[in-house]
């Protein structure tokens, strides 16, 4: 029985390192340049890519709720997971984006965020905090985010 | 000892199994994956087609799906 206790610990601690770097909400979020530029902002990050089509659908979606919100402190940073960067440049040139874009082809970022699907958005409060984490995109998905945005921004 | 082997054994065994659980491409590698020539019917109309002939000309029903031989013309 011990040893069969022994062999299971010994697979879970082998499996551990799969695990480690989630981001969870009320955690603060894995910092990189770009982000640490909007420290005091509500931001939305998030993961998107050139060959992902609902991700090429929310990116326009954020577009009008930065333009809804911008003043008052909301700032989107898309992050472009393509492995091509050219790809997801030239998908940027359709998109006409006023938002921070960042380019991460090697995955550090993602992987600093544990992305779990394709789009993945995370939206911080002003001092960084994970707020809500949202894996995939529909229209339908714009209005509780905008609620969440609002709700947010009267936090100080 | 022997006991003893076994165990150490089953340990490196059900270690070993799970070597290849992060071996699966991340969300965000798919890209290639995701190009249409990586799809099992790079051109979902072509095959239909040529199941279709396939099916009539070899009178092969139920070759790869249930369909019924003939000439063709339905």
């Amino acid at each position: 029985m011990n040893r069969v206790s022994a062999a299971l610990a010994a697979t879970i601690a082998w499996g551990l390192p799969l695990l480690a770097g989630a981001v969870e909400p009320k955690q603060p979020a894995p910092s990189f340049p770009a982000l640490e530029a909007q420290r005091g902002k509500v931001v939305l990050v998030d993961f998107w890519a050139s060959w992902c089509g609902p991700c090429r659908q929310a990116l326009p979606a954020y577009e009008a709720l930065r333009k809804d919100y911008g003043a008052r402190g909301f700032e989107v940073i898309a992050v472009d997971v393509d492995q091509h960067p050219l790809d997801g440049e030239a998908a940027l040139r359709q998109l006409h984006l006023s938002y921070p874009q960042v380019a991460d082809a090697q995955g550090s970022i993602a992987e600093a965020y544990a992305v779990a699907g394709m789009p993945a958005s995370y939206l911080l409060d002003r001092h960084g905090v994970v707020r809500s984490m949202h894996v995939g995109f529909e229209q339908e998905d714009i209005e509780p985010l905008r609620k969440t945005v609002a709700q947010l921004l009267e936090e100080k | 000892m022997n006991q003893g082997f076994r165990g150490g054994t089953l340990i490196l065994c059900l270690a070993l199994l799970s070597g290849c659980a992060g071996m699966a491409p991340k969300a965000w590698q798919r890209g290639d994956l995701a190009q249409p020539e990586m799809a099992w019917d790079p051109d979902p109309v072509d095959a239909a087609i040529r199941e279709h002939t396939y099916n009539s000309k070899e009178a092969a029903t139920g070759s790869a799906t249930v369909a019924g031989g003939g000439c063709g013309c339905n």
